[in-house]
């Protein structure tokens, strides 16, 4: 039993990932990232044929990746972690999803429905967070905590954690 | 290579949809090879999309004067007066426009693109944008391709609402049909109405001004990148795989409304001081295009500085950035004295550049007396054309050649009312829309009267405080179209104007979009031409202000609606028809009111049901014999019509056509309130198809007793087709359907197929 | 002091209904002015007396529907003048705004204690628009200016939103019924979970939330689009359905007010008590 997750992202500079660099940048100038990157995240759950399944899956459903104006790659959230990149860089990846979400329950039903071999799909949000060196991967990790979860007016923004959970999977390179 | 050569392996190489001769034509003007830029800016301005070079010698056939025209077909939409308010006078400004080939290969965002383009056309006017239509011609989602349709339905819808209603402008309406003739090509025609006062329209040329004093060129919106590079070519190529995906552009509306709010801050900035300028979006061809007519059309040269222009992608070569498609770009002609304060307004006021990466407003070009036009990048000149050339177009005489379809007629014609009705109610063409309506905002802006499906056509009233009322509708029958084009046309202005007189709104202005297989085929052209001729002949007789005819102010054209399988579509005219009421507190909708009410059949039934939704539902013939359109007849019918609206006689008023009276009955009464359910008693007993399901033009209309009593000298078109009855039911003497059997069912049957794919029954 | 009380509506990027709810002010006897969300400096010094967040896609429901506008310098404006007891309306949008403002429900300062979650139905996702109807709750005609004239009679509104389930964590929900101001049923009134009566499955039915002081409210249907009685359907049902005949055949059809005329009309109301 073994799901397959892809990320997608924008060609283009992602608005919603700029917009929230430019919030944090004005609200909490102490904390902000200095990279921050959004992208769309499905979770395939026990595809039959793995990848196969999947990549069959993308290239018949353009809603999933709009090849106009999106790429996408696989994304093995069970690797070994690094946080570090070569250049140093601590990145840190959050994953918002909707605790009752009807966009995975609706993809859900329509691939069962086509007679593809899948149990089901999850539909998320991932940010990744990066930070330049000289910060530990737990206070990287701490931060991102703050900067997502949405408790106060003055505090957080990615994720309202009253409909929304969060997860900070097993931080890893593409 | 000799500069012939050169031109063949110019346009292989660079995928040009242009001839070798208009290649060579063009380098004649130029005296050289052309640049890579001049060959993309007149490949897009000569395709069929942009200069109408089939179409243009035939569509003169076409009425686009009367009295009340501002504006017609030549500018980015047409403009009537509608009416006068508060000391000033308003305008109706009107678009119409197709976005078939991107829908069919990418459906949201090519259906996204086709609303954004279409508001843009209206705004760049001056108009504050107040509603769009939606014209959708799917394929069969039970058929072969019904995985496929089934998929670019939903997508087109989707594209349709997340561009509309974040935007803020109301979806009023449209039609949603579904024949196998789309399967591989479907169509999205959009519609797009809005109002402008008077003293307030824009223009889309650098105006005189610019003779005396320096204008420069402002771009504004979107940072320009390579989408739907080639996209004015992509119309005009049949359709054939998926590698054209490139092609289609991306859609914002968050920037487009923010944009909007811009530009109206600018131009009454503009107004108010008193400076001429010049105002045009970008589509087709992108800044080349833009450029090139804003300078040309006011009689000037320019010069364009390509470096200036800010690009969401580094290094892209001259001719990307000049013809790209990047959506949500407007050009501004402005004296170069004022343009600081307008870089302003977008930059600093509206905040552009923070509200979305790289957007903004910015000087790119500057306007000269000599009639060249000049683009520089690099230092380097990439393109120097004079100016006439740009706009002069070509005009192509194409071969057509007669080919109609023979008429055969079914020998028997079982007349079984409860179970026809029924099969209509649950076919494709009859069940109802409110699946699709449901996914729309048509109340946006607080506007609505009439929402899509109370009434023959969405009605509005959009300047506050005034009592004047906007009616609208769009139509075209595809089982016509395949069956006599002439008629099509014909009956496609025939229906759009019957639906906005049930209203109780007379037709002020009319657009159209024609579309059809590839035009150099001498039977398609044939369609086309008769397309034309039959709207041409419709407009002529459905005038009804004055003498004049119905004017068409706006339209489109879109060929190479085909592909080397399915061949050509049926032919598909589409028409939309404006209308204007005096006074919207006596507008009519379509639901069955008072028990005892009279129901009058305006229009005799003929036996003309070729195409009719019973042949092809109830016994699975498309039939051969087409109704006639009798212009004269049509004129007074809806001239009784209005005039039994405004004295108030009209209780409720439902046209005739899918499906005949029997259809028009029973949404009459699927109409009335929940609570309060009526349905009608016809007085005949008479199992006779014509008389039930005849698509000849009419109207039902509920009236009491007394009312019908106090009509001197009946018009020999009417008759009493039965009365309101408190029973949720279409019923006669010998026979009754029971609606609450169906209701449900024909409530949901689209979401069912279309979305819920439960397609086994 | 002024003539007319003055309520600021607040124009984000994105905004789209801020003309007709504008509209909507001034067709009750108040004044209205609309403000972008960059003019905070304006809206301070003219001192409104409440202020109208209005429905649409500000900042094109990036990162989560309202959540980035609720973050806005502007928005620091209007919390504090929430705090002062100014009355605050946001309609769908806007109502967005002020739950990830944290000003409704309100139980802790600035602390964000609801969501309005993605309408949950069964087969369908997306956005859904239509018509529904609500009631005031007993305690939200006590407290609230925006509802003290809605009385106990069941509302027609539209409704056109994606994102309009409100949620509340578990250990909430106890407390959750102290905040709810509108809800929604059927034509009688009769409450049920059921869609299309619960068109979004909010918890509780919920189509309004309201603060502890009740001068706070974030509802999601559009009473400005049925402020006159012309922009009700022809087929609405019951008691508002027959008024809408009456206007009709007495001909007072253009003027007559609708539905949701009585949420403006309750402010001007209240704005005359306080004087």
């Amino acid at each position: 039993m073994k799901d397959v997750s892809i990320i997608v992202s924008l060609k283009s500079p992602d608005p919603a990932a700029m917009t929230a660099m430019s919030t944090f940048r004005r609200i909490y100038p102490a904390k902000c990232p200095d990279n921050l990157l959004r992208y769309d995240h499905w979770r395939f759950m026990n595809p039959g044929q793995g990848t196969e399944t999947v990549s069959g899956i993308v290239s018949r459903y353009h809603d999933i990746v709009n090849p106009n104006k999106q790429t996408w790659s696989y994304i093995d959230e069970f690797n070994k972690p690094s946080d570090l990149s070569d250049d140093g860089m601590v990145w840190i990846d959050v994953l918002v999803t909707d605790r009752i979400d009807s966009v995975s329950e609706n993809w859900t039903a329509i691939l069962r429905r086509s007679s593809c071999e899948i149990d089901g799909v999850l539909c998320s949000v991932l940010w990744r967070f990066g930070f330049a060196s000289g910060i530990s991967c737990d206070d990287a990790r701490n931060r991102v905590l703050d900067l997502t979860a949405s408790t106060y007016r003055d505090h957080g923004l990615l994720a309202n954690p009253v409909s929304q959970k969060i997860d900070l999977p097993a931080p890893l390179r593409i | 290579m000799n500069l012939r050569d050169e031109l063949k392996e110019a346009i292989r190489h660079r995928s040009l949809a242009m001839t070798l001769e208009e290649a060579e034509k063009l380098a004649g003007y130029v005296g050289r090879m052309p640049t890579p830029l001049e060959l993309h800016l007149f490949d897009t301005m000569w395709s069929e999309h942009c200069s109408y070079k089939s179409s243009r010698s035939l569509l003169k056939l076409l009425p686009t004067h009367a009295a009340s025209v501002v504006v017609g077909p030549g500018e980015d939409a047409g403009i009537v007066k509608f009416t006068d308010h508060d000391g000033y006078s308003w305008d109706l400004v009107v678009a119409h426009e197709s976005h078939n080939h991107p829908s069919q290969v990418l459906p949201v965002e090519g259906a996204a693109t086709g609303i954004g383009g279409i508001v843009r056309d209206v705004y760049c006017m001056g108009a504050r944008v107040t509603g769009s239509l939606d014209l959708l011609r799917f394929g069969d989602p039970l058929g072969n391709s019904g995985e496929k349709t089934r998929a670019i339905c939903r997508g087109v819808v989707e594209g349709i609402w997340k561009y509309g209603n974040a935007l803020g402008v109301p979806n009023l309406g449209g039609d949603t049909r579904f024949h196998e003739g789309y399967d591989d090509n479907c169509l999205v025609n959009v519609v797009s109405l809005g109002f402008v006062r008077h003293d307030r329209i824009v223009h889309s040329f650098v105006p005189a001004e610019a003779h005396e004093e320096q204008y420069v060129l402002i771009l504004v919106g979107k940072p320009t990148d390579d989408t739907g590079f080639g996209g004015a070519t992509f119309a005009s190529a049949d359709l054939e795989d998926e590698s054209e995906k490139g092609a289609v552009q991306v859609a914002d509306p968050f920037l487009k409304r923010v944009l909007s709010e811009a530009n109206q801050n600018v131009l009454d900035f503009l107004f108010e001081r008193g400076i001429k300028f010049g105002f045009k979006d970008l589509g087709a061809g992108g800044i080349a295009c833009v450029t090139s007519e804003l300078a040309a059309h006011g009689n000037l040269g320019i010069e364009v500085n390509l470096d200036l222009v800010p690009v969401s992608i580094p290094d892209l070569p001259s001719e990307v950035i000049a013809c790209a498609e990047t959506q949500e770009r407007y050009g501004l002609a402005v004296p170069k004295r004022i343009s600081a304060e307008v870089l302003d307004i977008y930059n600093e006021k509206y905040e552009m550049p923070r509200l979305f990466p790289g957007a903004g407003a910015t000087v790119i070009g500057t306007f000269t007396a000599e009639p060249f036009y000049r683009v520089l990048h690099c230092g380097r000149e990439v393109a120097n054309t004079p100016v006439e050339y740009i706009t002069e177009g070509l005009i192509y005489d194409r071969d057509w050649e007669p080919s109609p379809t023979p008429v055969i007629e079914p020998d028997f014609r079982p007349c079984d009312p409860p179970e026809d009705l029924k099969k209509m109610l649950l076919s494709l063409d009859g069940a109802s829309r409110s699946p699709v309506w449901s996914y729309y905002d048509s109340e946006v802006q607080g506007s609505t009267h009439f929402r899509p499906g109370e009434a023959d056509a969405c009605l509005t009233v959009p300047i506050p405080g005034c009592r004047a009322g906007l009616a609208v509708s769009g139509d075209g029958n595809p089982w016509f179209g395949e069956l006599d084009p002439f008629l099509a046309g014909a009956h496609a202005v025939g229906e759009a104007v019957r639906n906005v007189v049930a209203t109780g709104a007379t037709p002020i202005a009319a657009t159209d979009c024609l579309n059809y297989g590839n035009p150099e085929k001498a039977d398609v052209f044939w369609q086309f031409r008769r397309g034309v001729e039959g709207i041409a002949a419709a407009c002529m007789e459905l005038g009804l202000e004055g003498e004049d005819p119905l004017p068409i102010v706006s339209g489109n054209v879109s060929f190479y609606n085909q592909s080397s399988q399915g061949g050509a579509i049926p032919p598909s005219p589409i028409v939309a028809v404006f209308g204007r009421i005096d006074d919207f507190t006596k507008s009519t909708d379509i639901s069955l009111k008072t028990p005892g009410n009279l129901v009058i059949l305006v229009g005799d039934r003929m036996d003309e049901l070729g195409g009719s939704l019973y042949y092809r539902t109830c016994i699975d013939h498309r039939g051969g014999r087409v109704p006639a359109f009798r212009g004269k007849l049509e004129r007074e019918m809806a001239r009784f019509v209005l005039e039994c609206c405004e004295a108030g006689k009209s209780k409720a008023v439902h046209d005739i056509s899918d499906g005949g009276m029997i259809l028009a009955a029973a949404e009459m009464a699927i109409a009335s309130r929940p609570d309060a359910r009526r349905g009608i008693l016809f007085n005949t007993d008479e199992l006779n198809p014509v008389l039930l399901y005849s698509e000849t033009p009419g109207y039902l209309i509920e009236m009491s007793q007394e009312s019908w009593d106090a009509i001197e000298n009946k018009p020999e078109f009417l008759s009493i087709a039965g009365i309101v009855s408190d029973e949720f039911s279409i019923a006669a003497p010998g026979w009754k359907m029971d609606l609450r059997e169906i209701l449900e069912d024909h409530a949901s049957r689209l979401d069912r197929i279309i979305w819920r794919e439960e397609i086994t029954e | 002091m002024k003539s007319a009380p003055l309520v600021a509506v607040i124009q984000f990027p994105g905004s789209n209904c801020e003309y007709e709810t504008a509209r909507a002010v001034r067709s009750s006897g108040m004044d209205s002015c609309i403000y972008r969300w960059n003019q905070w400096r304006e809206l301070r010094d003219s001192q409104p007396d409440a202020y109208v967040l209005p429905g649409g896609f500000s900042f094109q429901d990036r990162i989560r529907a309202g959540a980035v506008a609720a973050k806005e310098r502007i928005m620091d404006l209007v919390f504090s003048e929430a705090a002062d007891g100014k009355p605050v309306l946001g309609i769908c949008n806007g109502a967005q705004i002020l739950v990830e403002s944290g000003m409704v429900p309100g139980w802790e300062k600035g602390r964000i204690e609801t969501a309005l979650a993605a309408n949950h139905i069964s087969g369908r996702s997306g956005y859904l628009s239509g018509w529904i109807f609500l009631h005031t709750t007993t305690r939200a005609q006590q407290i609230c200016p925006w509802l003290g004239m809605t009385g106990n009679g069941v509302i027609p509104l539209p409704i056109a939103h994606a994102e309009g389930r409100f949620v509340f964590s578990e250990e909430n929900h106890y407390r959750a019924e102290s905040s709810a101001a509108l809800k929604y049923c059927d034509e009688k009134g009769i409450e049920s979970s059921d869609y299309p009566i619960n068109p979004n499955g909010s918890f509780l039915n919920l189509a309004g939330v309201m603060n502890e002081y009740g001068n706070v409210l974030a509802m999601m249907p559009h009473p400005e689009r049925a402020f006159w009685m012309w922009q009700l359907p022809p087929w609405i049902p019951g008691e508002w359905g027959d008024r809408r005949d009456e206007s009709l055949s007495s001909g007072s059809h253009a003027a007559a007010k609708g539905p949701g005329s009585v949420f403006f009309m309750s402010l001007a109301d209240y704005f005359r008590g306080e004087r």
